[in-house]
This record gives structure tokens, sequence and C-alpha cells, in this order.
């Protein structure tokens, strides 16, 4: 029976134990599962978490790479760089609808650098399908400090557009190629983030979207130019992602299309339109997708069989006017362009060259990054075998260790560790489990008894308050003034009662108090607790120790009344006969 | 497990006894007059330094509070083990 009073005093102290540790509990559990480290994209407030885990990961065992060497096996999961001694981890890449890619990067803050971020894969962006567009690429990333409330100024700065390609954040950008970075750029903000109260904000950003655009061009044109214009038909005019500059007040307005003779340098035609005109359209369910349609019904009776026109577009980006033209040949067939050597135009071998040269760098690009993917597979298929070789072996001493008794291993422990955990997991409430039902049931009941519940929380708030005393704060008490009709009748006093330890003689007896005082709690809370031990054991320790003191003290008596007996006889002369 | 399923049945049917009930919540202003007087009490709690050492009373403070809660969980656990079949009594 005592056997079993203990054991269930022993579960039951775990399962007040296990209350202490509610936080690290909770942070365990979500930590252990790496299906959340391999292949997920962490969410802003996980990948929080993340940071601080892979922090404490750090300090812990003092090698970061080695951490992190068990899923780099998956190349496009993570990533790990250190830049000027500042190592980082950059993980999923996702593409977006937009054709970009989604970073999440950790900085281990060492040194903390302002902000920083990457692009990883150069050779990911997709050149518009026109081969005479100048190109802008427009980035966008979103800052978020430590508390994961956007800074707008980061959000001001956070978009932009560049003409280079691939991308490059001008000045900004450090090259790290040549030091065995794998081709890599990092790009980071040479600028600082103060907040309201002038400090310095450090980041750690999510990348959330690198993507291309195009600028604006004329769609079809080719088709139409080789089978002719009919009444209802209508050239249309792309717009792709521009409108996403809206924010930055970079709206393209006003657009102008032109058709003209080329021989005669004859205007046929001139349109001016913008988004009010009745050109304007988007694709359905998707108004970030617009385009205008230029109906053709005005001037494609006037276009002549065999001759060659040119179609532009012109419109003002940046205080820069932008002309997109194009010149075809009414008639011609453009479907077979691409395999025919027709150099009867400039314009043709313009666009054929253009085209090749188009053509010869996505190849050797292409061919590259075949080459690269090769290398890699068999790198990792190698990496694979040896693991593997290396496992089998791991299996056998593993298998062995089970058997001998001298090893961590030895199954009987495992059974006595399986038999713990059993009866933890049969008496011990998880700590989810027991801050939601705590949770959950004080909302039901606050809802439902209203001010009967007040008493509870005024315990509570007392008992808090009670924790924040200080005993480092000097004894001062304050009386409030006492004022009736503007009349004060009491002034505020305030007495420190440290004075009186001013005189010596009195802190000694003060300190002799305070030892006093501490006994006498100490022995009060001793006496409670013998009762509790009392009531669960049925009898207390100190009354087993009074007992066996009394009983000693019997003996002691009893030996001391013999002793008296004996030498009143020898007095007497009774022992000598 | 054992416990959890309890906690839950209890839950359960506190929520059940509960559900007619629904009384308004404290008036604010008596709510208000009274944290104002708490507040009036542990503004000038401070003196007690000067009479106890709060820290050793906070320790045993919350030493009494826990085995009081040991005390009273362990009679609701002998009271649900004494419930149980496995049990000898």
């Amino acid at each position: 029976m005592k056997c079993k009073k203990a054991l269930l005093i022993l579960l039951l102290l775990l399962f007040v134990i296990s209350f202490f540790n509610l936080p690290s509990f909770a942070r365990t559990s979500f930590y252990e599962d790496d299906y959340y480290l391999r292949s997920r994209a962490f969410s802003n407030k996980e990948a929080y978490n993340m940071y601080t885990y892979i922090k404490e990961e750090y300090n812990k065992k003092g090698d970061f790479y080695n951490f992190l060497n068990p899923y780099l096996n998956n190349i496009n999961s993570y990533h790990y760089y250190k830049i000027e001694d500042i190592p980082i981890v950059v993980t999923s890449h996702i593409k977006d609808e937009g054709g970009g890619y989604t970073y999440d990067i950790y900085i281990i803050p060492s040194t903390s650098p302002n902000l920083l971020f990457l692009n990883s894969d150069t050779t990911s962006y997709i050149r518009p399908n026109v081969s005479f567009s100048n190109y802008y690429y427009y980035w966008h990333f979103t800052i978020y400090d430590r508390d994961f409330s956007t800074i707008s100024g980061g959000e001001k700065n956070s978009r932009f557009y560049t003409t280079n390609q691939p991308v490059y954040l001008g000045k900004f950008i450090t090259d790290v190629s040549e030091s065995g970075y794998n081709n890599m750029k990092i790009a980071y903000a040479n600028y600082d983030f103060l907040s309201s109260d002038g400090n310095k904000i450090y980041f750690y950003g999510t990348f959330l979207s690198l993507k291309e655009c195009s600028l604006p061009f004329m769609s079809s044109l080719k088709k139409y130019m080789t089978n002719g214009f009919e009444s209802a038909d209508a050239i249309e005019v792309v717009i792709n992602d521009f409108p996403n500059l809206k924010g930055d007040g970079k709206t393209l307005n006003d657009f102008t299309f032109s058709v003209k003779n080329t021989s005669s340098n004859e205007e046929i035609y001139k349109v001016t339109f913008n988004r009010s005109s009745p050109f304007y359209s988007f694709v359905e369910g998707a108004e970030d997708m617009p385009f205008y349609k230029i109906p053709v019904e005005d001037f494609y009776e006037e276009l002549i069989l065999n001759q060659e026109y040119s179609f532009s577009i012109t419109y003002e980006f940046e205080g820069e006017e932008i002309v997109d033209e194009q010149k075809l040949i009414y008639g011609y067939d453009y479907s077979k362009e691409d395999n025919s050597e027709d150099s009867s135009s400039i314009g043709s071998v313009t666009n054929s060259i253009i085209n090749s040269n188009d053509e010869l760098t996505n190849t050797v690009i292409e061919s590259n990054k075949n080459l690269q993917n090769s290398i890699d597979e068999q790198t990792n298929t190698i990496k694979e075998n040896t693991e593997t070789n290396k496992n089998i072996f791991e299996k056998i001493g593993e298998i062995l260790s089970y058997i001998n008794p001298f090893s961590e291993n030895f199954f009987a422990y495992k059974l006595l560790e399986l038999l713990g955990e059993l009866l933890k997991n049969l008496f011990i409430p998880s700590s989810e489990f027991m801050q939601e039902w705590i949770s959950d049931l004080s909302s039901f009941l606050k809802d439902r008894l209203g001010f009967l519940t007040y008493p509870v929380s005024l315990i509570i708030d007392f008992l808090e308050r009670f924790d924040k005393l200080d005993s480092t704060v000097e004894p001062i008490i304050t009386t409030p003034e006492l004022k009736l009709m503007n009349t004060v009748l009491l002034s505020s006093y305030t007495y420190n009662f440290n004075d009186l330890l001013k005189n010596e003689t009195f802190k000694m007896l003060h300190d002799f108090y305070l030892l006093f005082v501490d006994v006498i709690m100490i022995i009060a809370f001793l006496f409670f607790a013998n009762k509790v031990v009392g009531t669960i054991f049925g009898e207390s320790v100190t009354d087993d120790i009074i007992n066996n003191i009394s009983s000693d003290s019997r003996y002691v008596n009893k030996t001391i009344r013999r002793k008296k007996a004996l030498k009143q006889a020898r007095s007497e002369g009774r022992f000598n006969k | 497990m054992i416990l959890e399923s309890i906690m839950t049945v209890l839950s359960v049917v506190l929520k059940l006894i509960f559900s007619f009930i629904k009384l308004p919540a404290m008036p604010k202003n008596l709510s208000s007059i009274i944290d104002k007087y708490l507040d009036l009490i542990f503004s000038n709690l401070d003196f007690l330094n000067f009479f106890i050492d709060v820290e050793i009373f906070k320790i045993i403070a919350s030493l009494s509070v826990t085995l009081f809660g040991v005390k009273e969980l362990y009679l609701l656990v002998m009271w649900v083990w004494r419930k149980l079949p496995i049990s000898s009594n």
C-alpha cells in the first residue's frame, strides 16, 4: 500500500512540476518535428521561432554547419552561407504566380547587419518573348522587425525596379562568387532604419517576391500581318506587371499608337489612349492583368500588300519617352520566319540576329544548367551510397548494443523507459491540453457566472500584487492628504522606517528580530508540511520522531531508575548480601 | 490519458450545468473602487520589508500553496484510484 502511495505521490509531483515547464514543453514539441525543418515554407511567426531555434542550436553546438548538414542533402530546401563571418540560412524557394521566388532568410546576428537578403539563382529570370523590348525588373520585398510588424519605411524602400539583367541593387550588391559561394550575389541595404526614438532597428528580412516584367508591347501583330486584317480585329497592347508599380507613382498613363508607311514615311493612323479610354480591358477575374485593344477597322483598308509598315507605341516612363516599334511587311509569312533566311528587309535581319543571339544564350545557359544538375545528381548519389554503407554498420552495432547489459541501449533499460513513459502518458496531461482546458473553462465560467468569478480574480490579483513586492525597496509608508471642501485637514505624510536603523543598537536588535521572524515562519511551514505528510501517509514524520524520542527517553529513565536502585541497594548493604 | 479524460468529462458536465445560468458581470464602478482600494494598500505595503523578510515569506507562501495543492490533488487522485477496478480497495 505504501509503495502505491509513493508511486502516486511521484506522479503527482511530476504533474505539478509539469506546470512550471509549460513554455519549454511547448517549444520542444514544435521543434522536434523534422517535417517543419525539411519541406515547409515558414510562416512569419514560425520563421521567428526558427530563428530563435537556430540561434540556440548555434550557441549550444558551436558549429553551425554541422547542425545544418543533414538538411543540405536536399539542396532546394536549405542553403547555408557565411558572409563576413555572419552565418545565414536560406530556406525553401517557391515559385510564385508571377514567376518569382520566395526566400526565407535567417541571419545569425553575430555582428548584426542592418538588413541582408539574397538572390541565390541568377538564371531564373525569364526574358519576355519579344526580341526588341526593353526590360525592366520589378523587385518587391517586405521587411519585418522582430515583432513582425512591417516597417513602413522599409515598405517604402522595398519596391523598386532595375533595368539591368540580372537584377542588381547598384552599389549595394556584393558578388561573392569568387569566394566559392556558388555564384551567389548578396544584396544588402546600405542604410539604417531608425525607430521613432532614433535608435537603429535591426532586421532579418523575408524576401517575398522577385519578378521580372517586360515593358508594354504589341501582341499578335505578326499573325495579323501574315494573315491580313479583318474589320473586327484589334491589336493588343499588353501591359504586364506595370500596374504593380502604381504604389510608387509609376503608373503608365497616355499611350500613342501609330502606323506609318516606311517607304513614304506617311502616317496612316494615330491614336492616343489611356486607362479611361474604351480600349482598356483586362483578363476576366484578374484586374491586375490589363491590356489595350486597338481596333483596326479605321486603317486596315489602307494597308497595301507587300509594303513595309512601322507599328509603334510611344509612352513616357520616368520622364523619358519610350518607343516600341515593329517594322513588318503586310502579307509576309512570319510563321516561317524562324526557319527562313529571308534578308529582304533590314528589320527582319536585325530581328533574326537578335533572336539567334537570344537562342544561343539560352542554349548555353540551359546546357550549363543541365551540366550542373547532372554533377549535383552524381554527387548526391555518391553521398547517398556512402551514407547507406555507414548506416548498415551503425544498425548492426545498434542491434548488438540491445543485448549488452553494459550498454545504454540494453533492452531492459529501454523497457523501463517505456514503462515510465506509459505511466507518464496515462496520468500526466499534456501541457497543451492543460493550458487549453484551463483557459477554456475559465473563460466559460467567467462568461456564465459573471460577478461570482470576481472574488477569484480578486484573489489572483492580490497574490500577483503580493508576488511583485520588492524586498530591495525602502520601507516607506505614505499617508494620503485628507481634504474637506478645499481645506486640508491632514497633509500628506511620508515616513521611512529605515531611519530607525541609524541607531546601531536598534539595527542589531532589528537583525535579531528578522532572524526570529524567519525562524518562526520556517517552523510554521514545517508544521504545515508535517500535517500534509500526515494526511497522505496516515501518520506524520514528526510523530515518528517524537515517538522515537519518547521511547528513547523511557529507556533512559528506566536505566537511570535501575542505577539509582542499585546505588541505594549498595548504600543499604543489601547488594552485598 | 486517464486524467485528461476525467477533466474533459468534468468540463462537459460543468458546461452543461452552468449553461443555464447567465449572471451579470461585476459592476465596473464597484470593481474600480476595489482596485483603487487595493492600489492604496499595495502602494504602501513596502513598509512590510521592515517587519518581515519578504523574500523568505514569498518562498514559504508559494511552497505552502504548492503543498496545499499537492494534498488536495492527492486526495482527488486517491478518490479516482479507489473507483478504478484495478484498485484493491
